[in-house]
């Protein structure tokens, strides 16, 4: 006996894929009427080789543009003070984001701001953006948080030392340029983080109960070409066919957790990157096995079917075997890439948890979790990742 | 040209560099801009702007120079309804002046709470999504209103000035006037009387030396007074001129017998040239002042010439006559031919010391000869002779005369006159002169008394009325005798500035200080 199906939506931006589409950039901007841009990037960015391509490729469209290039790796609300008034200052009609998360959400901050006023803060949760955003143009450079086609856009907030969330359509970018020639200058540290970080946005959101068919399929292929592509980038990071299935392991992963959101790895990794400022990245790869402790027993099905997409033979075996396996799994994958940190080698302090687990608890990605968990939940999972 | 298959792919799959989908967004961005700038326009000027709908009042657009004239710091400035503002002001005016179908009315409208300001305001009706919008522009004028108002109070204080100035010279000619007339009454007595003596034949030689000398002084005395009340009117008040025809010829006879004693106690010859082919040309202009500017120019030449002659006449250039008057005396230095006609002027100290005078002549015969519509002109050689030229008038070349002096039947026994006069020396002077015609005198002391004999004595075939006399005037006799009698000569005597147009009704005028020969010439004219 089946129940009805939930009442789903699905957004996504225009998105180009392929090599070279970065230099697409002048053409979209020219069409959306705009005369100047404001260029968000990172300092280490714009010493790219790739990164010059687009700038000449502006030229040749005869667009003007400002570069803020001040954008830390967990953007700061002030950046997105600053840039918001640099927009305006300098008579900017449109964003480009160039770059990975960090640069894509603090540019929509930016663009929050810009036709919001206010300050970054104010839009704290769901829907609570009003007036639509100038064009956005994005062009990432990992593989990635997939800010550029998500309708989430994650800030620090340097007062109280937490990363708020803001979700909302109005920020889900006007085009993205998925160009896999940018992610050839990661490093490997940096490749592994953001490819954990997809693989965390692909198992969210296969497990959230807020998926949907179209979002099942998405990141359940996001998972099947991660477990296959992320190794062979980590050990050749020239391998440019490896680097473009990351990039579209990382877009379809990102379709997926825009639309069914994600769970309490980011949550929780939130809380972590606003406290001590880690990376993104590591934080969700230092979470993702002991959540899944903690969920598996609500979704077992699909995390079996997330093994399955991994590439585990499971058969035969009971959930308890399959969560040992998956766990295991995950433990060696992150070792294989790189990732040997725990909570505590980072610099986790137990005193801190429960600080970290409250503001955990508030994070509204928790919502989709699809286990529900109190504070002490959390606390716990935490502690068990030290 | 056909698309080839590749491109068609390409686009298809939406990969052409046309492919947009919210297209509409670059000529937003076009509108927006447009929009802004107006805006900016709008808000930059300094006249308030306000749009409204029509019916309900609802407020679509005020600028920014309207929300801070109207905002102070207690309320915020935020009406939705023009109602709202100043209480229904504004909304009131407006709508009178659109019912009244007035929309550019020029009368200025007052508003504001905290400064009121005036405003010069202008409305426009547009129709717009099917709704009528009124456009409000308001124009400050509240400057201009102050600056018009200082105006209004400068030209009031101007008006103030003027008719004070006015004031005064109105004073100033009544003085002059009432000088005028207290002086020439005793230089009548004088003159008159001592020329009377002279005409007398009784006299021994000693006695008439005597006499002459008193007639002297006394012409020499009134030439000085009346230089002087001349020059006071000349830069008191304008000149009147008092057109008449002149005989020229009898004219100069006069001047001649004038001047020729003086001359010839100088021991200088005087001579009247005459050049002209007829004697009876006729000049019109004053004669008063025209005989004034001969006395001035003919004393000056005596008085600087102690050898030779002066000779004077006229000759014709261009079918006008050409006055002159050349001496034989101390003559002009060239640099000094320009400043003898300036007031208070003479050629240099010792002329000064030596000549006296007061400086004054020349300057009265100039402005008088200018007047007149004429020219001077100076010749001189220092030692040698000096000549002055000078046109004046204009030359009726008539035989028709005003003036005749054929006949002299002096009897008129049967004829009687009414003298109208509050000075008895006058009076007496007046017998004197008409005692050898036998003409019966009646004598009235004012205008009222002249009115009343008039009326109780229908003998009178002529009225001599002085001007200024107590209780009435002569003018004012005048009117009441012409109410009646149109045609009984009324000559007019006055001492004062004269102004014929005053004097119309009378049928002459003679001039104080009475000459025997005018009075009797006018005599003659009407006691025919």
């Amino acid at each position: 006996m089946g129940k009805l199906p939930e009442i789903r939506k699905f957004l996504a931006p225009e998105f180009i894929t392929g090599p070279d589409v970065r230099l697409l950039a002048g053409q979209y901007i020219q069409n959306f009427g705009i005369n100047r841009v404001l260029v968000v990037t990172d300092e280490e960015i714009r010493k790219q080789f790739w990164f010059i391509d687009i700038i000449n490729n502006l030229n040749e469209y005869g667009v003007e543009y400002t570069i803020f290039s001040a954008v830390s790796p967990n953007p700061k609300d002030i950046e997105v003070m600053k840039g918001a008034s640099i927009y305006s200052e300098s008579g900017s009609r449109g964003f480009l984001a160039i770059g990975g998360g960090s640069v894509v959400d603090c540019a929509k901050g930016m663009a929050i701001v810009s036709t919001n006023g206010g300050h970054i803060n104010d839009y704290e949760g769901v829907d609570e953006v009003k007036n639509a955003i100038p064009p956005l143009i994005c062009i990432p450079s990992t593989a990635g948080t997939s800010a550029d086609v998500s309708q989430f856009s994650i800030i620090r907030d340097m007062n109280r030392l937490v990363k708020i969330a803001i979700i909302s359509k109005t920020i889900v970018p006007d085009v993205s340029l998925i160009d896999p020639v940018t992610s050839y200058t990661m490093n490997g540290y940096l490749t592994a983080c953001t490819g954990l970080d997809a693989l965390t946005h692909a198992f969210e959101a296969f497990v959230s109960n807020g998926s949907s068919p179209i979002t099942d399929n998405h990141a359940l292929h996001a998972i099947q070409l991660i477990h296959t592509y992320l190794p062979k980038v980590i050990s050749n990071p020239n391998d440019h066919d490896a680097r473009y299935q990351m990039m579209i392991a990382s877009l379809e992963a990102g379709l997926a957790f825009s639309n069914a959101s994600l769970g309490a790895v980011h949550a929780m990794a939130h809380s972590l990157g606003g406290y001590y400022d880690y990376a993104h990245g590591e934080c969700n790869a230092l979470l993702i096995d002991h959540v899944l402790n903690f969920n598996f027993d609500s979704e077992r099905d699909r995390y079996k079917k997330i093994g399955e997409a991994m590439g585990l033979d499971l058969r035969g075996m009971n959930s308890t075997q399959i969560r040992k396996k998956l766990f295991d799994y995950l433990q060696k994958f992150k070792l294989q890439q790189g990732i040997d940190n725990t909570l505590g080698s980072l610099g986790t302090k137990r005193d801190d948890l429960y600080i970290l687990s409250k503001f955990s608890y508030g994070d509204p990605c928790l919502l989709t979790n699809p286990r529900d968990m109190n504070v002490d939940d959390i606390k716990t999972v935490f502690s068990e990742a030290l | 040209m056909e698309d080839n298959k590749d491109n068609l792919r390409k686009k298809v799959v939406g990969l052409g560099n046309q492919s947009i989908r919210k297209s509409y967004y670059a000529d937003l961005l076009n509108k927006v801009d447009e929009l802004n700038l107006f805006k900016l326009a709008i808000d930059q000027t300094l006249n308030l702007v306000l749009i409204f709908n029509r019916n309900s009042g609802k407020i679509e657009y005020y600028n920014k120079a309207l929300s801070d004239f109207f905002s102070n710091i207690l309320v915020d400035f935020n009406p939705e309804n023009i109602k709202e503002i100043q209480s229904g002001l504004l909304w009131n005016s407006i709508i009178s002046r659109l019912e009244s179908g007035y929309l550019n009315s020029l009368e200025p409208i007052v508003l504001g709470d905290k400064e009121s300001k005036t405003f010069d305001l202008s409305l426009n009706v547009l129709d717009y999504k099917k709704e009528e919008f009124v456009i409000v522009v308001m124009r400050d004028i509240s400057e201009r209103i102050e600056y018009e108002k200082k105006i209004e109070r400068q030209n009031q204080e101007l008006k103030v000035a003027k008719e004070k100035a006015e004031e005064s010279d109105k004073l100033k000619s009544t003085f002059i006037a009432n000088l005028s007339h207290e002086i020439r009454t005793p230089m009548n007595g004088i003159l008159g009387f001592s020329s009377l003596l002279l005409s007398d034949n009784n006299l021994n030689s000693l006695e008439k030396e005597q006499a002459k000398y008193v007639y002297e002084s006394g012409q020499r005395l009134f030439s000085l007074i009346n230089n002087l009340l001349e020059y006071s009117r000349i830069f008191s008040e304008s000149i009147i001129l008092h057109e008449e025809d002149i005989q020229l010829k009898l004219l100069f006879n006069d001047l001649y017998s004038e001047f020729s004693p003086l001359a010839k106690e100088k021991n200088i010859e005087l001579v009247f040239n005459n050049k002209l082919i007829s004697d009876e040309w006729i000049v019109r202009c004053d004669r008063a002042k025209f005989q004034h500017v001969w006395y001035i120019f003919l004393d000056n030449a005596i008085k600087f010439t102690d050898k030779g002659k002066v000779t004077f006449g006229y000759k014709l250039e261009n079918n006008q006559p050409v006055y002159f008057v050349h001496d034989t005396g101390i003559g002009i230095n060239n640099e000094d031919k320009s400043i003898i006609f300036e007031q208070f002027r003479q050629a240099n100290e010792t002329i000064a010391e030596r000549y006296g005078g007061t400086g004054l002549g020349l300057t009265i015969a100039k402005a008088f000869i200018e007047k007149m519509n004429g020219w001077i002109s100076v010749n001189s050689e220092p030692g040698v002779y000096t000549e002055f030229t000078f046109s004046a008038g204009e030359l009726i070349s008539t035989n028709n005369l005003t003036q005749t002096v054929t006949g002299t039947d002096k009897l008129w026994s049967d004829k009687t006159i009414l003298i109208a006069e509050d000075e008895p020396l006058i009076f007496l002077f007046l017998v004197n002169i008409l005692e050898e015609y036998n003409l019966k005198l009646i004598h009235a002391k004012n205008g009222k008394e002249a009115v009343d004999m008039y009326h109780k004595d229908t003998s009178i075939d002529l009225i001599l009325m002085d001007i200024k006399m107590p209780i009435m005037t002569g003018y004012d006799a005048l009117n009441e005798i012409r109410k009646s009698d149109t045609s009984i000569p009324i000559i007019a005597q006055s001492a004062y500035p004269v102004d014929l147009n005053i004097y119309s009704g009378f049928n002459e005028l003679i001039r104080k200080p009475i000459s025997k020969k005018e009075l009797i010439c006018v005599l003659k004219k009407y006691l025919v």
